[in-house]
């Protein structure tokens, strides 16, 4: 068998003038493969033990309101696009826009948390009684945590963006948060649609309880 | 002192529990399983050590600087032993075992008549197991009575952690787990005696968790289940009567069930029939006077971590508490 | 090659990459090789230790009825050696072994997060000293793998637990970060030239094994983190009573498990690659093949977490197809063995103490595999199950796989590490004993199993059967520590041996193109590469295309005073840019301090100094990520 791989990729190399990407984007890449896992964990968590239950949600317990998650959902979602547009404002060095953009981001993320949190006291269960509590609080928990980092990386961004001699690191800092919350917000709308949709859909075990995957 | 007693259990009560000496069909199944992947995996073991063996000791004349093979293919020779031995053999091997699967698997499962098979529930405890037959709404613990030739269908669960229920002459194992209920269907071919294991630890004693399956002839079987389905009678005799009154003083009643005197209760295995089982302590020690008075006085002794708690009772006491033991059949 | 600057002097060079002998010094280390030596020694200590815990046990299990150990204190030493074994010394040995090899291997100065692979070190030693905390305190007893509800709050009220599910947690960031370093490592900083298809095979089984490790763990971290609020805060996601799942943690913890295996096999196979190919005086034969096989087993190994599962109830139409999935692994195991045998086939062979330690690997490695295709069939399992039969399973393909490996690496790879070479008289000595004791102790294990013999038991029934077989491995065991001391003697020894050339084996990668020891900065002048085996093949390491050429060797200009590393392409290893690497910090120790602190407050119930804990790794995180020193010339501070 000959070195396929060596004929099949002649050299291209990438035309003099064109960035290639930080070092750092690299590691935040391989960071967001990691928290990927983690929202996966995260579903299947969910998932399994409805599985493994009959009703759901459990007797007694009504399916969620959901006028809150819905906005924290959309809040989260929308604050994507400050995100796309403190990158672009990076780029071109504008940093009024940058510092815009990026608190637009903040304000957004902190809002959807804020209205998460909300819906958290509203409801008459805790996490201790049934799984269903269990999970509704944790699961999002652990996406709050995880935004929270990146709420603590934007703000750093935003202060850094002050300081004179963090031109690179801005860079790299911003095309890294830019990974680390898209990633967030995607994963987090997901599981947002897991822990609020599925009492409402999926009210009855498709088998008898007990008869998991 | 523990390790002479101990001697005398597995000698005179059941079996040695080896997976080799099958006692069943579905034991003989997986033992005949074994043995053909064992003969296959010999075989495959030595065609390879025999290549590695030429491949090391054949002789080449190449001078010891490395050849300098830059861009060269792979050598036709070396092509045919990666796909050779490398894909072929294996995949060959791997599909057969896949066919041994599918057939050994529906060889199990379709482990007797599945109308009417004899249902006994078993439930895990640290560390000893409830024998509930629902159908005749009989109770026992630590020792199973099966009648031979007839497949037998457990369900299992546990009461606190997880447990496994194995007896290695009769079939595979199959979990207990807390919320779940598990379906085990055996079949033991001949009167006999074997030992079965926990085989999931369950915590300080899981060591100790044995039971003992106790297969007779079917008719013998049913009069035993038909006699036990009564709660037990009085004792008559004067000791045995003392022995009564204080399984209750002493507080026995409080952990363990015996049909007639004390409520259901499962901190401790039903001793309703316990003088016609074959063990003390979930197939540790034989059911024999000394040792069981050693076990009421101190339980810790023998098992250290179990939920039994020592009995401070007088040489008296402890004789006609056995002697009440020793009427419940 | 410009004519017109000068080369700088070695010395300039070396001394930008030295770090300076003080305690800041050592604290603030960041360079791979000492990071990478520390990770070694570390994991040799815990090794010595999770060996202890198996000389106790079998010492327990001599005998039926023994009272060396109570049954606690055997169920605590049990877990413990699993936890020791698996957490604290294979991942760590070979992440650390590939932090020193790999740059040396792919032709770069330097891991690319320098202060991300400190962290990584700081945070095994922590969380080995947190996890051995547990002796003063409460000592884990419920296995390695932990399962709930014996793990859950109700059955194990104390510390021991919280132990194990921090200590691992904490441990399983180190693992992440090695991860992430070493994929990035792989990917964008090989040496110009160097494509894809010419990196070593031992670097293609870590780029596979480092993502193992990114897909691997985080389910155990979330798994984990479940548990450990269950028993903190009173959730109840293990609790079948309300709703809950005890077999949730089984599938958690082996979606991670399984591939975890994974993450111990290929960096040893890769290793054995590279030593017989060098023993053979060949290139290894069919390299695309292992390329190739290398994959699919990493991807393949989340394909069948379910086969540690088969008896817990799960339909049989499902376990039969994870039962089909784990016999493909025979498969992607054969073409493995027969790439090392087509290539012993060609070659000629120089025996060695690596290479009889790569032999005694393979041969070890298949009776594990063969025990292990014979699990994958499900009745089959049904059968050896939680009996010794798997216990004997998995030591073989541990030790044929990975621990027989790396003595073989050890020997092999001593001089790049220490300078020295290891005694090959006292490693033919350690070889066969260690291979005597180690079949010894594990043989007879199969036979045990099929004798009904369960897993973690504290002692035995007499008169069943057992006891030759648990007698003879107790004998293999004290055999195999022999073994082992000597090993420790022979690397003890090594001090007072004469320094060794650069190439003391005629092998043909980049890492013996350098001094041994290797220098700080690795190579005097980066190499550029045209082939799979450089020093075999190519008469030069400095010819390439003018314009590499030309800005390699800038970076070697005397005057430079920060530490430069250079980044490739990914598939093609093209010449990019330069990027500048932290010379010293003091942020990852810090860092991983706080963390520690933070999870004591956790395990004790301590919540302000939580509290405290995750503040104070907040303020590290920033301080590390504020543009600082760490990246200035370390005589300019």
């Amino acid at each position: 068998m000959t070195d396929l791989i060596e004929q099949r990729f002649v050299s291209r190399r990438r035309p003099e003038g064109v960035e290639t990407r930080p070092m750092g984007w690299w590691g935040m890449l391989l960071a967001v493969a990691v928290l990927a896992t983690v929202y996966a964990a995260l579903y299947f968590t969910y998932v399994y033990i409805r599985v493994s239950s009959v009703h759901w949600p459990p007797e007694g317990i009504d399916p969620p309101a959901l006028g809150l998650a819905a906005g924290s959902a959309l809040a989260l979602a929308a604050s994507a696009l400050p995100i796309h547009l403190a990158l672009q404002a990076e780029r071109a060095r504008a940093l009024i826009g940058y510092r815009l953009a990026l608190t637009a981001a903040l304000a957004l993320g902190g809002l959807h948390g804020a209205l998460l949190i909300l819906d958290w006291t509203r409801v008459p269960f805790g996490v201790d009684e049934h799984a269903y509590g269990s999970l509704y609080f944790v699961l999002p928990g652990f996406h709050l945590t995880i935004a929270g980092i990146g709420l603590l990386i934007g703000l750093t961004l935003l202060a850094l963006s002050w300081h004179e001699e963090a031109t690179a690191m801005l860079h790299i800092g911003t095309r890294s948060l830019a990974l680390y919350w898209y990633i967030t917000a995607f994963g987090g709308v997901a599981l947002l649609g897991v822990v609020y949709l599925i009492p409402h859909v999926w009210r009855v075990a498709i088998s008898p309880a007990g008869a998991g995957p | 002192m523990l390790n002479g007693r101990l001697e005398r259990v597995v000698a005179d009560v059941a079996e040695r529990p080896s997976s080799l000496t099958p006692q069943g069909p579905a034991a003989e199944s997986l033992a005949s399983l074994w043995w053909v992947m064992f003969w296959l995996a010999m075989a495959v073991f030595v065609a390879v050590m025999v290549l590695l063996a030429l491949s090391i000791v054949r002789r080449r004349d190449l001078p010891l600087e490395a050849d300098r093979f830059t861009g060269e293919t792979l050598a036709g020779g070396s092509n045919w032993l990666m796909l050779g031995g490398g894909v072929i053999l294996p995949t060959a091997v791997t599909l057969l075992l896949m066919v041994l699967m599918v057939t050994t698997g529906a060889d199990l499962r379709a482990l007797g008549n599945p109308s009417q098979p004899l249902v006994v529930e078993v439930t895990g405890y640290k560390f000893w197991w409830d024998v509930r037959y629902p159908d005749a709404g009989v109770r026992t613990g630590n020792e199973i009575q099966i009648p031979a030739g007839r497949p037998v269908e457990f369900h299992v669960t546990s009461a606190d952690v997880i447990h496994s229920f194995w007896v290695p002459q009769l079939g595979g194992k199959i979990d207990m787990t807390p919320g779940e209920v598990n379906t085990l269907r055996l079949q033991a071919d001949e009167p006999g005696v074997y030992r079965g294991l926990c085989t999931e630890y369950c915590g300080i004693q899981h060591a100790h968790m044995h039971f003992i399956v106790v297969a007779t002839p079917p008719d013998e079987f049913d009069a035993w289940l038909a006699e036990r389905v009564d709660p037990p009678e009085e004792p008559t005799e004067a000791l045995a009567q003392e022995g009564r009154e204080l399984f209750e003083r002493a507080q026995c009643v409080y952990c363990h069930t015996v049909d007639g005197v004390s409520p259901d209760v499962d901190l401790g295995p039903d001793l309703t029939h316990f003088a016609s089982r074959r063990t003390i302590g979930a197939g540790m020690l034989p059911n024999e006077p000394d040792n069981l008075a050693e076990w009421i006085l101190d339980p810790q002794a023998i098992k250290p971590g179990n939920r039994m708690p020592p009995t401070p009772l007088t040489d008296e006491e402890v004789q006609a508490l056995i002697a009440y033991l020793e009427t419940l059949e | 090659m410009s004519a017109t600057q000068p080369q700088a002097t070695s010395t300039d060079l070396e001394r930008v990459w030295a770090s300076p002998p003080t305690l800041q010094g050592w604290l603030g280390m960041v360079n791979h090789k000492a990071i990478g030596k520390r990770f070694l020694a570390t994991g040799l200590v815990f090794f010595l230790l999770g060996g202890l815990f198996a000389l106790l046990a079998r010492l327990q299990l001599a005998y039926p009825q023994l009272e060396i150990l109570d049954a606690q204190a055997y169920n605590e030493v049990f877990t413990m050696h699993g936890v020791t074994m698996a957490f604290l010394f294979i991942v760590p040995v070979l992440e650390g072994f590939a932090i020193f090899i790999l740059p040396l291997m792919v032709g770069t100065r330097d891991l690319p997060y320098p202060r991300l692979t400190a962290f990584g070190y700081w945070v095994y030693l922590m969380a080995g000293v947190f996890l051995f905390a547990s002796f003063l305190v409460e000592v884990p007893d419920g296995g390695w793998y932990a399962y709930v509800p014996f793990t859950g709050p109700d059955f194990s009220p104390g510390f021991g637990m919280d132990f194990w599910l921090l200590g691992v947690t904490f441990l399983e960031i180190s693992a992440i970060a090695a991860g992430i370093e070493i994929i990035a490592l792989l990917v964008k900083n090989r040496a110009p030239g160097m494509t894809i298809s010419r990196m070593p095979l031992f670097g293609w089984a870590m780029l596979v094994t480092g993502f193992i490790i990114l897909f691997a763990f985080p389910t155990l971290i979330v798994g984990s983190i479940l548990l450990e609020i269950d028993r903190k805060v009173g959730t109840v996601f293990y609790n079948p009573e309300v709703g809950g799942s005890a077999i949730l943690w089984q599938h958690m913890f082996w979606w991670f498990g399984h591939p975890d295996v994974y993450i111990w096999l290929l960096p040893g196979i890769g290793a054995v690659s590279m030593i017989i190919s060098t023993f053979a005086r060949t290139p290894l034969v069919g390299y695309t093949w292992v390329v190739a096989t290398t994959i699919v087993i990493g991807v393949l190994s989340f394909g069948v977490w379910v086969h540690h599962m088969f008896t817990v109830g799960l339909p049989l139409l499902t376990i039969s197809f994870f039962g089909g999935a784990s016999l493909v692994f025979a498969v992607a195991s054969g073409i493995q063995v027969f790439a090392w045998i087509a290539t012993l086939w060609r070659g000629t062979i120089v025996w060695s103490t690596p290479m009889l330690f790569s032999i005694g690997a393979v041969v070890t490695f298949i009776i594990g595999g063969l025990s292990g295709v014979t699990l994958g069939v499900v009745p089959f399992n049904w059968l050896a199950h939680d009996t010794y039969y798997v216990v004997a399973h998995f030591h073989y393909v541990v030790i044929g796989g990975t621990v027989l490996p790396m003595f073989a690496a050890a020997y092999y790879w001593w001089p790049k590490l220490t300078g020295r070479m290891l005694d090959e008289r006292l490693g033919k000595w350690n070889f066969w004993i260690a291979i005597v004791g180690l079949h010894l102790t594990f043989l007879p294990q199969h036979i045990v199993g099929f004798l009904g013999m369960p897993r973690r038991v504290y002692t035995f029934l007499p008169g069943l059967g057992w006891e030759p077989y648990n007698l003879a491995s107790t004998v293999g065991v004290l055999i195999s520590a022999v073994g082992v001391l000597l090993f420790v003697f022979a690397a003890i020894k090594s001090r007072w041996a004469p320094l060794a050339p650069p190439d003391p084996w005629g092998a043909g990668t980049l890492e013996w193109s350098t001094d041994s020891p290797v220098p700080n900065a690795n190579f005097e002048r980066l190499p550029i590469v045209h082939s799979r085996y450089p020093l075999w093949e190519q008469p030069s390491l400095e010819e390439g295309p003018e314009d590499w050429a030309r800005r390699l060797d800038t970076l070697t200009q005397p005057g430079h005073r920060m530490r430069e590393v250079v980044t490739t392409s990914e598939i093609d290893g093209d010449l990019q840019t330069i990027i500048t690497l932290p010379q010293q910090s003091q942020w990852p120790w810090l860092t991983s301090l706080m963390i520690t602190l933070a999870l004591v407050g956790v395990l004790f119930d301590a919540y302000w100094l939580a509290l405290a804990g995750v503040v104070a790794t907040v303020v590290c995180a920033l301080g590390w990520a504020w543009p600082g020193r760490d990246y200035d010339p370390i005589d300019e501070r």
